[in-house]
């Protein structure tokens, strides 16, 4: 006979032979919505689920389970996370164009294009966390930022496609210019179109 | 072109300007930056920012307008961003190298340069020689450069980057040797040069041998590793060309059965490994500040002298001596051989064994005063030479810093500060023979080693078979031999001590000055600490000016003072080039203890060379 808890207390639920974890996890968020909760964390038989939304988990049948134990936190908490691993993102990732517009005008081009990799493994970073943000904020029905961060995000690739081909055709001016001219002012208007950073939600 | 640059260009440097009108270029499109500034691509690649090029000559140039360098030295004019924000930062020694005729064309076509170049001490240069000659003519040992270069100009003429590169480092270590030099060395000169005095009354003069050589080959050998691979022919010049070997070389071909008819030697401390036991034959030409054991047990009449117009003595009295003929000199024995080369009349003149540069595991020639030799090239340490010299016992380590020059072969050779010395200033020498019309052809028949731009560049064979007539008979002995006859000279004993009795006098006055001023500057230091910077203090300094306007104009009887004064001399120089101190007290105090320094050193020059003077004046009142 399976036991649930969720956040260390018992959960009443009725389920029959046929019903599988999509089915309870997603009842679940729909009520954890209006407290403005979340899960973050399942325990499935004392183990932790690290894919929560692959097949493998979601088609098990409850009753093929023991114990299960959800943990979920206040949306603010999730928000604030996220908005502070933006913020290192950005802080990384303007480090990182500062660093690399230096060593390519100055001609340590090894050196700037190490900073520049480093560019792009923070923008990947800062666009995924972005669009999660975004969508957390779409589900909870809460406005996180002052235009969808779509027109962003294709802004960002843009600008990451033309300094790669600056890069490949060796012209370092170039690949600084559109560091420091173009990608650096809009990481800071991404920055800008993130509510959450002027206020919490 | 604009006009405006036209004109400048026609007054500042015509054969650039020449260049850029001979056509036939790439063309470089100028654009507009976003913010209004021109900029271009090249190669390629863009050479300044598309968005704010003078703001980005700003950030670029501040690490050098840090630096407050005596002169910036510029890889690359492009638009001129970073040379206008340079002088905008009140520099105003600027060298300008641009290697590219097609960016200087189509930027010196939109952008209005003039205000730059029309600079006093702005230069614009294209070619290496052209940068290189510039460089001899403005830098100063005692000048700090600073030396940049942007990241597109590196990329795209990497080459002639590194021989920028080289050639600023070699030109400027040049300067520095100089000084260096006349740190180490005067001082022992002006000793030498008075031990040398018996001599000099015995010895001739090389000036008998003016124009004694009128068309006859000359070699000179030098000892450098390739001698090796052509010395053997020269037993087939022996007679018939004149063979005159550094001291370096006597060895190694006396080794190979070749007695030279000249060795040079100007070597200011004792070297007899240099020499054989029994070489009473040998014919020397020796500077007269050689170490005077480099004289002893010589026969005079084979014996010959020249000056030095590097030592003020000489300058003042060769003359008197019989000498009229002061040899160029760019640092070693050879170079003074290649002059007088042209001074005897020789033509061809012929080189070998000047390699300027490391041979395959050598530095010299086998045979010399080096035994076996080690060398080990580290990019980060230079070279570490492991060498057994002659006179000691142990094997000697020694590291230099890598130095690089282009070989005959157009590639780069390894080499050491000494011998990029001695080859700036031969390529300098053939420049200006040539500026000067004179026709004498100079040939380097090193198999190997440095190219020397303006020398022609032949193996030793084919001198041999253009210049010696083997129907003739030898001739060159005999040439000498009758210089010798000919030339005999007197010298002027009376000039001479009237000359040294000034030199005893002025070391007497120039001392009692010295003393006085030292007295006046305790007192000072005495009046500061009681009561500071106060006006009572300007009776003492106005004192202390009128005993050294006395004094400096004493000096003018004898100017060799001043060489021996010559460390303390760049000590002045550095310690004026440094910021002046917020704390004018200590600044006084700074000042006042420079100026006993000074007089004091004064004190000891005089005390060192009384004695020197007093023995002359023996010398020759007594023979």
């Amino acid at each position: 006979m399976i036991e649930i808890y969720l956040d260390g207390q018992t959960l009443d639920v009725s389920f029959t032979d046929e019903t599988r974890f999509r089915e309870f996890v997603s009842e679940l968020e729909r009520e954890l919505v209006k407290a403005k909760r979340s899960i973050v964390e399942i325990l499935l038989d004392g183990k932790r689920v690290e894919d929560r939304a692959g097949a493998a988990f979601l088609d098990t049948h409850l009753k093929e389970a023991g114990e299960v134990r959800l943990l979920t936190v206040p949306l603010q908490e999730i928000v604030l996370d996220a908005v502070d691993l933006c913020q290192r993102h950005n802080v990384q990732i303007k480090a990182d164009i500062a660093k690399a517009v230096e060593a390519l005008r100055l001609g340590n081009s090894t050196e700037g294009f190490v900073f520049l990799a480093r560019v792009f493994e923070s923008a990947d970073m800062l666009a995924n966390t972005l669009a999660s943000l975004y969508d957390t904020g779409r589900r909870y029905n809460i406005s996180l930022f002052n235009e969808p961060p779509d027109i962003y995000l294709e802004s960002l690739v843009k600008r990451l496609e033309e300094i790669r081909s600056a890069k490949e055709a060796g012209d370092t001016v170039l690949t600084a210019d559109l560091l420091g001219y173009e990608l650096l002012p809009l990481i800071g208007e991404m920055e800008k179109n993130c509510r959450a950073n002027v206020k919490n939600p | 072109m604009l006009k405006a640059n036209h004109d400048i260009l026609r007054l500042k440097n015509p054969e650039l300007l020449l260049l850029l009108e001979s056509g036939g270029f790439e063309p470089v499109v100028i654009e507009s930056s976003k913010s209004g500034a021109p900029t271009f691509k090249y190669r390629g690649i863009y050479f300044h920012s598309l968005y704010d090029p003078a703001a980005e000559a700003k950030r670029l140039s501040a690490e050098i307008v840090s630096k407050r360098a005596d002169w910036v030295i510029l890889f690359g004019l492009g638009c001129g961003h970073i040379a206008q924000r340079l002088i905008e930062e009140k520099i105003e020694r600027l060298i300008i190298h641009e290697p590219s005729l097609d960016i200087l064309k189509a930027v010196l076509s939109k952008v209005d340069l003039s205000d730059i170049l029309s600079k006093d001490a702005v230069y614009l240069t294209h070619t290496m020689p052209e940068l290189t000659a510039l460089l001899r003519d403005k830098l100063d040992g005692m000048d700090d450069i600073a030396v940049s270069k942007t990241a597109p100009y590196q990329q795209v003429f990497a080459e002639e980057h590194v021989m920028f590169i080289n050639q600023v480092g070699n030109v400027h270590m040049t300067g520095r040797i100089g000084i260096q030099t006349d740190i180490v060395s005067r001082r022992d000169w002006i000793k030498n040069y008075f031990a040398n005095i018996p001599s000099m009354r015995a010895c001739q003069p090389i000036d008998i041998f003016k124009n004694r050589y009128k068309h006859v080959p000359l070699v000179i050998v030098g000892a450098g590793p390739s001698l090796e691979k052509n010395v053997h022919l020269l037993k087939d010049m022996k007679g018939r060309a004149l063979i005159l070997a550094s001291v370096s070389a006597y060895k190694p071909l006396l080794l190979r059965g070749i007695s030279p008819d000249f060795v040079i030697a100007s070597e200011k401390v004792d070297l007899p490994e240099y020499f054989t036991e029994d070489d009473t034959n040998i014919r020397l030409i020796l500077g007269e500040v050689s170490h005077p054991n480099m004289f002893r047990d010589r026969k005079v009449r084979n014996t010959f002298i020249y000056y030095n117009m590097l030592l003020q003595l000489s300058i003042e009295q060769a003359r008197f001596w019989g000498s009229s003929y002061f040899p160029l000199c760019g640092g070693s024995v050879t170079t003074m051989a290649f002059d007088m080369g042209f001074m005897f009349g020789c033509d061809p003149i012929v080189f070998i064994g000047q390699d300027l540069a490391y041979g395959e595991n050598k530095t010299h020639v086998s045979g010399s005063v080096y035994g076996r030799q080690e060398l080990v090239f580290d990019p980060e340490k230079g070279v570490i030479v492991k060498e057994a010299y002659i006179k000691r016992q142990e094997t000697q380590v020694s590291a230099y810093d890598l130095y690089w020059i282009k070989g005959q072969d157009n590639k780069l050779l390894a080499s050491r500060y000494d011998w990029v010395t001695f080859h700036q200033w031969f390529e300098d020498y053939m420049k200006k023979t040539r500026k000067n019309g004179v026709v004498t052809r100079v040939i380097n028949s090193t198999e190997g080693g440095a190219y020397i731009d303006g020398m022609e560049h032949r193996p030793l064979q084919d001198v041999i078979a253009w210049f010696i007539d083997f129907n003739a008979p030898c001739f060159v002995e005999d040439l000498i031999i009758d210089a010798e006859a000919d030339g005999r000279r007197t010298v002027d004993i009376p000039a001479l001590v009237k000359s040294f009795s000034t030199h005893r006098l002025s070391l007497e006055h120039i001392r009692r000055y010295a003393k006085r001023i030292l007295g006046k500057a305790k007192a000072l230091k005495r009046g500061l600490a009681a009561g500071g910077l106060d006006p009572s203090l300007e009776k003492d300094l106005k004192e202390i000016k009128t005993f050294e306007e006395k004094l400096f104009k004493e000096t003018e009887n004898i100017p060799f003072i001043w060489e021996a004064m010559v460390q303390r001399t760049y000590r002045i120089r550095e310690y004026l080039k440094e910021d002046l101190l917020k704390d004018d007290l200590k600044q006084f105090r700074n000042d006042l203890e420079t100026t006993e320094g000074i007089y004091e050193d004064i004190i000891a020059v005089c005390d060192e060379c009384e004695p020197l003077v007093e023995g002359a004046l023996k010398d020759l009142e007594g023979g």
